[in-house]
């Protein structure tokens, strides 16, 4: 069921209504019984793969979990008659065998999501493989799984879960069926925000009263969720796609427009989706984690990662990043390197042997960082999806990184030597354009085809500036000149909406405006909306891109 | 302080939904100037209650058909609710929806549509036929039998679900309309003065391939009869006349036998061209697939004189009522 259709509208409606109907104490219960209708809805076959995250996850955070109050008990109990040594001993016999049952339950469902989404993308390796190598023609047939709905974002918010368990940071859930609620929240199953237990767990579980206000604010992110969808994403859609497509014939300032546009898409289609998530949560009194904080007001790229899909960032770096760099073998690679460097140069070398001593030192270091962090951006690619392109886009965002972060004493260096005022707004300006435009054409791996395509596309950006026509963009590209106009000023709209928003909520602002202003507003939200959205009979409106990860 | 909050959630609730209602007629087609046929269905309910005999189906009969003439020939207070392509589930629910609340005398179902097999889908005409129509039961109803597949029932309920694509090319009109309906039909027949005459020679009906009746057309045809008898309304099957050879005799020879098992009749009235004096090189405004105004007044005075000799019809000739609304019409015909 997608969050863009009638559907979803009056089951959300009966949702609500049956949600409040029910008592205070139990409404949680009404909430578990939506996610698994909703659920349903994407396929029966589905219930499969959640069910087995679900019950797998909370029988693995239930051993571990025993495990720990086996683990206090014993050492209650023997509190006088172990000796230091013996007690040391025991709690790690115990977190070795926590460790264990932690691998297994990250096994069982890590296994499950990347079986079913990079499957046959290992075959066509395998194949590639057996045929250069052997010249063997008996392909493996592919297996074209079917990702069930949200997978990805489920299967990461119980091995969030389970890690935090595992590392004592919540106490465990002991009813399944709350669990199963943490794991299932409709309305966040499409594509996030990946909330985290300590978080999300109270909001679920807590006693609602009904406030009508608070439908009204849920109502109104909602709706703005769907001007940016509607009304934005999909309205650039079919120029991207066609102007990649024609790339060939429509190059420089087309694709330049073609990359800006997919900016404007990917951040209305992602942000809305989640708009709507939040808006529908809140109605049922459930708040849910952010997820994006203008990321086109970012300065840099790491503050662009934290402002953008920012929940799935801070679990990379809660539960890949910081677990890694951490790691010990890893912090010895560093160490090591750092005592080889200065073994092999020195410490009070000169010339050319200081400047090697000088880097193993540095890199010696940075290796702890950098390490996880590759780790992390290879993994963000291959999350996106089971291409080659989306491994080499996050490869780039780790290559501009370390760039950003090395060569940042030199771009503080031209500020002073040329006396810029960091903090001016020419400086921050600058800094925003510039980031703007960099993650913009890293974003050219989405929409090509494949690596090799994306380079060209780059290439062609920069090429015949002077072909450029806008009536071929309202003509031949699939953006006539009314939907033009429409975008641009929908896009403004965004803009200075973003721009209210860091001084405070938007909505809080307009319930602080006379009723009938309130009402114009929301009116011309609700028309904005239906009139302008890409949406129905004679408009192919996409579904969330972000739904496909 | 309950009840208060209730009002207001209630008024607030009013309002958006004269947002959505106002929205709604603003870009709904309007079918003033063009498709005017697609005005038949929504101006049915202006005096819904008036008419002693219905005409269902497709634009053979509100460009053959002109209730005026059967008025003024007989006094037959008749309203024509047909549209292009009309299917004969639209039909039969045309006719449900009129006895809904009001039982006429007679029903008289067109079929020449019939010829058309069950996967016949064709949005525009569907809509021209569905917009229009009253919300109720059988509306739901007939929007199911009709959608296509990749169709949503929401997108016909909501019109602007569909329409709101023409933000681009909204007029004037489309506002000025909205709430207002100046009357464009002459109840349900499309006058057209148009003369493109038809190839010369007698009309013998060519239809290629499979003359068997699909099951669907069958079924709602079925369906309409039993309707109506059900009601203790008078049924009559016709075909109206044309010059189409996309016809066949086997088409006949299942109605009729569909007819003989209720015991209604059935005419098709391509055999009674020359009883009905038609001419089709300056009768029909497309070569002989439609009548025009000239073969539309001759056929209607015909049939006018075939359904008082044949049903069992009341004279409104002397009552106020309806010679106020005919010389409305009549009014509307000469303008």
């Amino acid at each position: 069921m997608s969050f863009i259709s009638m559907d979803f509208a009056l089951f959300v409606t009966a949702a609500l209504v049956v949600y409040y109907v029910f008592p205070q104490k139990h409404r949680w219960v009404v909430l578990l019984a939506a996610s698994y209708v909703f659920y349903g809805f994407s396929g029966v076959a589905n219930f499969a793969y959640i069910l087995v995250t679900t019950v797998s996850t909370f029988v693995c955070a239930m051993l571990i979990g025993n495990k720990g109050t086996e683990q206090k008990e014993y050492l209650k109990e023997h509190k006088e008659s172990l000796t230091k040594e013996e007690k040391k001993s025991y709690k790690a016999g115990i977190k070795k065998k926590q460790r264990l049952i932690l691998a297994v339950g990250v096994l069982i469902n890590f296994g499950i999501l990347v079986y079913l989404k990079y499957a046959d993308w290992s075959i066509a390796y395998i194949n590639l493989f057996r045929l250069s190598r052997f010249g063997r023609t008996d392909f493996i047939p592919f297996k074209n799984f079917i990702l069930p709905l949200g997978i990805s974002f489920y299967t990461f918010q119980a091995m969030g879960y389970l890690v935090d368990i595992y590392y004592g940071k919540y106490e465990r859930e002991h009813n399944i069926f709350k669990f199963a609620l943490f794991v299932s929240f409709f309305p966040q199953i499409i594509q996030g925000p990946i909330s985290r237990f300590g978080e999300l767990a109270p909001e679920l579980y807590k006693e609602v009263k009904f406030d009508f206000n608070r439908i009204r604010s849920g109502f109104y992110r909602v709706m703005w969720g769907l001007f940016k969808k509607l009304v934005i994403a999909d309205r650039l859609a079919a120029y991207v796609t066609e102007t990649m497509a024609q790339k060939e014939s429509y190059k420089g300032l087309y694709i330049l427009l073609a990359v800006f546009f997919y900016s404007m898409q990917i951040y209305g289609d992602f942000s809305g989706g989640i708009d709507v998530a939040i808006g529908v949560a809140e109605m049922f009194g459930v708040k849910l984690h952010e997820n994006f904080e203008r990321p086109f007001f970012s300065k840099s790229i790491s503050e662009y990662w934290q402002r953008w899909h920012m929940t799935l960032g801070t679990w990379f770096k809660d539960y890949i990043f910081y677990p890694l760099s951490l790691n010990k073998g890893i912090i010895k690679l560093g160490r090591l390197l750092r005592e080889h460097g200065e073994k092999r140069y020195g410490k009070d070398s000169r010339g050319l042997k200081k400047l090697c001593y000088g880097f193993t030192q540095q890199l010696g270091k940075r290796i702890p960082i950098y390490i996880p962090m590759f780790m992390v951006w290879f993994t963000t690619g291959m999350w996106h999806g089971s291409q080659n392109r989306y491994v080499v886009w996050g490869l780039f965002n780790f290559v501009f990184i370390v760039l950003g972060t090395e060569l940042e004493p030199i771009s503080l260096k031209l500020v002073e030597r040329f006396k810029l005022n960091e903090a001016g707004f020419m400086m921050k300006s600058y800094r925003v354009f510039k980031t703007f435009w960099l993650m913009s054409f890293l974003r050219i791996f989405d929409i090509s085809r494949d690596v090799p395509s994306a380079f060209q596309a780059f290439k062609y950006i920069f090429t015949q500036w002077g072909s450029f026509n806008i009536v071929n963009v309202y003509e031949n590209l699939s953006l006539p000149k009314e939907d033009f106009i429409v975008a641009v000023i929908a896009i403004a709209v965004m803009f200075i909406f973003d721009l209210i928003q860091r001084k405070g909520s938007v909505r809080e602002r307009i319930f602080r405006l006379p009723v009938p202003l309130q009402w114009m507003m929301l009116s011309l939200l609700v028309t904005a909306v239906s009139v302008f959205g890409y949406y129905g009979p004679g408009y192919d409106a996409g579904s969330f891109i972000y739904g496909a990860f | 302080m309950k009840i208060r909050k209730l009002i207001i959630i209630l008024f607030k609730t009013a309002i958006g939904i004269l947002l959505v209602v106002t929205l709604n007629r603003i870009f709904m087609p309007k079918y003033i100037n063009e498709n005017k046929d697609g005005r038949i269905t929504q101006e049915y309910y202006r005096n819904s209650g008036l008419w002693d005999v219905i005409f269902a189906g497709s634009s053979t009969v509100h460009s053959g058909v002109n209730p005026l003439v059967l008025y003024q020939e007989k006094g037959i207070s008749s309203y024509v609710r047909s549209n292009a392509s009309q299917t004969m589930w639209i039909s039969y629910y045309m006719i449900e929806d009129a006895i809904r609340c009001h039982k006429p005398d007679l029903v008289c179902i067109d079929t020449t549509f019939i010829k058309y097999g069950d996967d016949f889908v064709e949005e525009p005409s569907t809509r021209k036929s569905l917009d229009g129509m009253r919300m109720s039961a059988s509306k739901i109803r007939c929007i199911e039998a009709s959608m296509g597949e990749d169709e949503s029932i929401w997108d016909y309920l909501v019109p602007l679900f569909r329409y709101h694509s023409r933000w681009k090319e909204l007029t004037l009109d489309d506002f000025r309309y909205a709430y207002y309906n100046k009357p464009v039909t002459i109840n349900g027949y499309l006058p057209d003065d148009e003369i493109r005459a038809a190839q010369p020679g007698e009309l013998v009906y060519e239809k290629d391939g499979d003359t068997e009746l699909s099951p669907k057309n069958i079924e709602y045809l079925r369906r309409s009869i039993e309707l109506c008898q059900s009601k203790g309304i008078q049924v009559f099957l016709f075909k109206v006349p044309s010059h189409s050879p996309n016809w066949s005799l086997d088409y006949d020879r299942q109605i009729d036998e569909i007819a003989a098992e209720y015991g209604v009749s059935y005419v098709n009235f391509d055999a009674y061209n020359d009883e009905i004096g038609l001419d089709y090189s300056v009768d029909t405004p497309d070569e002989g697939s439609h009548l025009n105004t000239a073969g539309a007044e001759r056929f209607s005075e015909y049939l006018a004189g075939y359904l008082c000799d044949n049903f069992s019809l009341r004279d409104r000739t002397e009552d106020k009522k309806y010679r106020d609304a005919f010389e409305t019409l009549s009014y509307l015909m000469n303008r």
